[in-house]
C-alpha cells in the first residue's frame, strides 16, 4: 500500500466552488485508492461532493491531499492535474 | 378583474408581458414509519432503485439541454448527480434503515438534514449548496413515492413561468430552448441558480415575489419588470399596453446601444476618446469587451488580497496580470499598484489610526512595505512582456513619491532582466486624486507618461467630505466649482506637457457629465463596462466645441447647484430622453 501526500494551492479566483468540486469528486472516484483532503484541520473524503463542498476552499488556500492505496500515484497525478489547471478556470 | 402588483427582487432585467404558466412545485411530505427486520433488505433495494432512477432522470435532463444553452445548467446538474451517489448521503441513509429501522424515505430526509448541518446557513455559497442538497433529497423521496419530479409539459412560447420555486433541473428544462418570455418565483434570492440562469439567458425575472404563485392561475396575463423587481398580475388593458410599449422601447434602445459597440467614441468634430473599463477580476474581461471596451483603464490589484488568507506571491500577480493582458489581446491594460491601507488591508490587519483616509495607504503603504511592493513590481514588468501593460501609482501627493516609486520600479526591472527573465519597462502614470497632486499636476506630468484622475477621492479630499457620512454626504458634488477648476488645471497641465490624461472615477461613466468631460479634453474615460455604450452615444452625437463652451459657461457660475442645473438643462435639451433612459437601461455607474 502506497501513501502519498502533497499540498496544492487553489488558484482559480472563485475557489473550490460547486463545479470544481464536482470535477474533483469525479476524478477521485476513478481510482480505488482512498483520497482525503485536509484544510484547516478539517479532513474530508474527496470522493464525497458534500465533503469537498464543506471545505469551501477560497483562492489561495492550501489543501493537503493524501492518496492511499494501490493506485495512489496515478490518483495523485490526476488530482494534481485538476488543481494545477485551476479546475479549468482562471 | 383588478390588477395586483407584487414587489420582489430584481433578478434579471427587462420587461416581459405574457400569459402565465404555473409550475406546481409543492414540497413533498415525507412519510415516517418503522420497518421490520425482514423488510430491511427490501428497503435498501428501494433506495438503490430510487437513486438509479434519479440518476437516469438527470441524465435525461442533461441530454435534452446539451448543446443549446447548456453550460449554465450542466454544471449544476453535474453537482446534483454527484450528490445522488455521495457516500455521506447513501451510507448514512443505509445506516439509518439498518440500525434505526426507519423507512428509507425518512432515512433520506434525516441524512439530508445532517449534511445540511455542515453548511453554514449565513454564508451565501452554502445557502445555495443547502438548496442543492434539498433538491437532491426531494428527488429521491419523490421517486420512492412514485411522484413526478421534473416538469413534463412545455409551456407555450412567450409564457411567463410562475412557480413557488424551481429546481436547477426545472430551470434547465423550461428555459433551454429560450421560448419562455419571463419568470417569477415566490422564493429565491438574486444569487440563486435560477436567477443566474435567467440573467445568462437574458430572460426578465423577478424572484422572492412572496405569494405570486398563489395569486395567479394559468392563462392570466402577467407583466414582469425584471429591472425593478415588479410583477403585475391581471394588468388592465391600459397597463398592459404601457408595459408593452416600454418593452419595445427598451429593446430598441438596447439594439441601438449594441450597434455602437464597434463604432469609435468620436465627436462630430473629430475628437476621438478611448473608452476603457474599471475591473477587479479577470472574469470581467468578456463583459467589458462585449460592451465595446477598448482597454482596461483601472485594474484594481488590491482585490488579489481579498478572500484569501496568505499574501499573494509574485507568481500570483504575474499569472493574473498576464491572463488579463492576454484576454485583452493587445489592448492597453492599466494596472494600478496596491491601493491598500485605510479600509483595505491584507486579512487580519486593521488600521487603528484616528484617520485612516489620511493615513498609511496606497503608494505610502507600498513604500513602507518594500518587499510587498517589490513582488508586485517584478510581476508587472514580467507581465508587460506579454501585452500592453501600463502601470500607475495611486494616492501620489507629490513629485518625491513618484520618484521613489519609479526608482523601485527600475530596481525591480533591472533585477528581473539580470536574472534573464523576459521583461519590459511599462509606461508609468500617476493617479491624481489628492488636491496636492492636482495643484502640482504640471510637475507630475514631467515625471510620468500619463495622468489618470480618480474623481471619487479627488472630490472627497477637495471638498473635505466623507460621502459615506450621511450627515455631510449632500456636500459631495462632482460639479463643485473647486472640483471643476481642479479638473481643468490637471487636463491643461497634461496637455501642456504633451501627456495623455484619463479619468477613472464614477464621474467618467455618468452620461450627465459627458459633455463637460469633452470640454475638459480628456483622452480616455474608464468606467464599468455597461456604462460605455450610453456615454459613447453622447460623445458620438456631440462636439468637443460645445463641450468647451458649456465648460466656459459653468466656470462662470458660483454654486454647485447652479452649475448642475445648467448642465442638466443643457443635456436634456441636447439629448432628450437620455437621462431617464440611463436609469432604465441599468446602473450607470457603481
Amino acid at each position: 500500500m502506497e501513501r502519498l501526500e502533497r499540498t496544492f494551492t487553489v488558484v482559480n479566483s472563485l475557489g473550490l466552488h460547486a463545479r470544481p468540486a464536482a470535477m474533483v469528486v469525479q476524478t477521485a472516484n476513478k481510482f480505488r485508492s482512498d483520497v482525503q483532503f485536509e484544510k484547516d484541520g478539517l479532513q474530508i473524503n474527496a470522493k464525497s461532493i458534500m465533503g469537498v463542498l464543506t471545505l469551501a476552499a477560497a483562492k489561495g488556500s492550501a489543501v493537503v491531499v493524501v492518496c492511499e492505496g494501490q493506485d495512489a500515484a496515478a490518483a495523485m497525478a490526476a488530482i494534481a492535474k485538476v488543481f494545477e489547471s485551476g479546475f479549468g478556470e482562471r | 378583474m383588478a390588477s395586483t402588483t407584487l414587489q420582489g427582487l430584481p433578478a434579471s432585467p427587462g420587461i416581459a408581458v405574457g400569459r402565465c404558466w404555473t409550475v406546481d412545485r409543492r414540497r413533498v411530505r415525507t412519510p415516517r414509519r418503522k420497518v421490520a427486520v425482514e423488510e430491511v433488505e427490501a428497503e435498501l433495494h428501494r433506495l438503490e432503485s430510487a437513486i438509479e432512477l434519479s440518476v437516469q432522470q438527470l441524465d435525461g435532463v442533461r441530454a435534452k439541454v446539451q448543446g443549446a444553452e447548456g453550460a449554465e445548467h450542466l454544471a449544476i446538474i453535474e453537482v446534483h448527480r454527484a450528490m445522488l451517489r455521495d457516500p455521506s448521503l447513501v451510507d448514512e441513509a443505509r445506516r439509518l434503515v439498518r440500525e434505526e429501522r426507519v423507512n428509507v424515505e425518512w432515512a433520506v430526509k434525516r441524512a439530508i438534514r445532517k449534511i445540511k448541518g455542515a453548511f453554514d446557513p449565513d454564508d451565501e455559497f452554502f445557502r445555495e449548496r443547502r438548496s442543492d442538497v434539498d433538491y437532491v433529497g426531494e428527488r429521491i423521496v419523490k421517486n420512492l413515492l412514485g411522484q413526478g419530479v421534473d416538469v413534463v409539459e412545455t409551456p407555450p412560447p412567450g409564457s411567463i413561468v410562475v412557480a413557488r420555486d424551481l429546481s436547477p433541473a426545472d430551470t434547465a428544462l423550461l428555459f433551454h430552448d429560450r421560448k419562455v418570455a419571463g419568470l417569477v418565483t415566490d422564493a429565491g434570492g438574486i444569487t440563486s441558480h435560477t436567477a443566474i440562469v435567467a440573467r445568462a439567458l437574458e430572460i426578465p425575472a423577478v424572484v422572492g415575489a412572496g405569494k405570486a404563485s398563489a395569486s395567479v392561475e394559468r392563462g392570466d396575463w402577467v407583466v414582469v419588470d425584471g429591472g425593478r423587481g415588479v410583477v403585475v398580475v391581471n394588468p388592465s388593458a391600459g397597463e398592459r399596453a404601457d408595459y408593452e410599449a416600454a418593452r419595445i422601447r427598451q429593446m430598441e434602445r438596447e439594439a441601438e446601444l449594441a450597434r455602437l459597440k464597434d463604432l469609435p467614441a468620436e465627436t462630430v468634430d473629430g475628437v476621438r476618446l478611448r473608452m476603457v473599463g474599471n475591473i477587479e477580476f479577470g472574469e470581467e474581461v468578456p463583459g467589458l469587451l462585449s460592451h465595446g471596451g477598448e482597454g482596461v483603464g483601472l485594474y484594481r490589484t488590491e482585490f488579489l488580497f481579498m478572500g484569501r488568507e496568505d499574501l499573494p506571491t509574485e507568481e500570483d500577480h504575474y499569472r493574473d496580470y498576464r491572463a488579463i493582458l492576454e484576454a485583452m489581446d493587445g489592448r492597453p491594460v492599466t494596472v494600478r499598484t496596491f491601493d491598500l491601507g485605510g479600509d483595505k488591508l491584507p486579512s487580519g490587519q486593521k488600521d487603528h489610526s484616528e484617520n485612516p483616509a489620511l493615513g498609511l495607504r496606497a503608494v505610502r503603504y507600498c513604500l513602507r512595505h518594500p518587499e510587498l511592493f517589490h513582488a508586485q513590481l517584478r510581476a508587472a514588468v514580467r507581465a508587460a512582456a506579454h501585452g500592453n501593460l501600463r502601470l500607475m501609482f495611486p494616492m501620489v501627493s507629490g513629485v518625491a513619491e513618484v520618484r521613489a516609486a519609479k526608482w523601485m520600479l527600475a530596481e525591480a526591472f533591472e533585477e528581473v532582466v539580470a536574472q534573464g527573465i523576459p521583461a519590459r519597462m511599462p509606461p508609468v502614470g500617476v493617479m491624481v486624486e489628492l488636491p496636492s497632486a492636482a495643484v502640482v499636476a504640471d510637475r507630475l506630468a514631467q515625471e510620468v507618461d500619463f495622468l489618470s484622475i480618480g474623481t471619487n477621492d479627488l472630490i472627497q479630499y477637495t471638498i473635505g467630505v466623507d460621502r459615506q457620512n450621511k450627515d455631510v454626504a449632500y456636500l459631495y458634488k462632482p460639479l463643485h466649482l473647486a472640483v471643476l477648476r481642479m479638473l481643468k488645471s490637471i487636463t491643461d497641465a497634461a496637455r501642456a506637457a504633451g501627456k495623455s490624461v484619463s479619468m477613472c472615477g464614477e464621474m467618467a461613466g455618468e452620461p450627465l457629465y459627458t459633455l463637460v468631460l469633452l470640454g475638459l479634453g480628456l483622452d480616455e474615460l474608464s468606467m464599468n463596462g455597461p456604462s460605455i455604450p450610453l456615454v459613447k452615444r453622447v460623445i458620438r452625437s456631440a462636439s468637443a466645441r460645445e463641450g468647451r463652451e458649456l465648460l466656459d459657461r459653468i466656470l462662470g457660475l458660483n454654486t454647485a447647484d447652479d452649475i448642475e442645473r445648467m448642465v442638466r438643462s443643457e443635456m436634456t435639451r441636447r439629448f432628450p430622453g437620455l437621462l431617464e433612459g440611463a436609469a432604465s437601461v441599468g446602473p450607470v455607474s457603481g
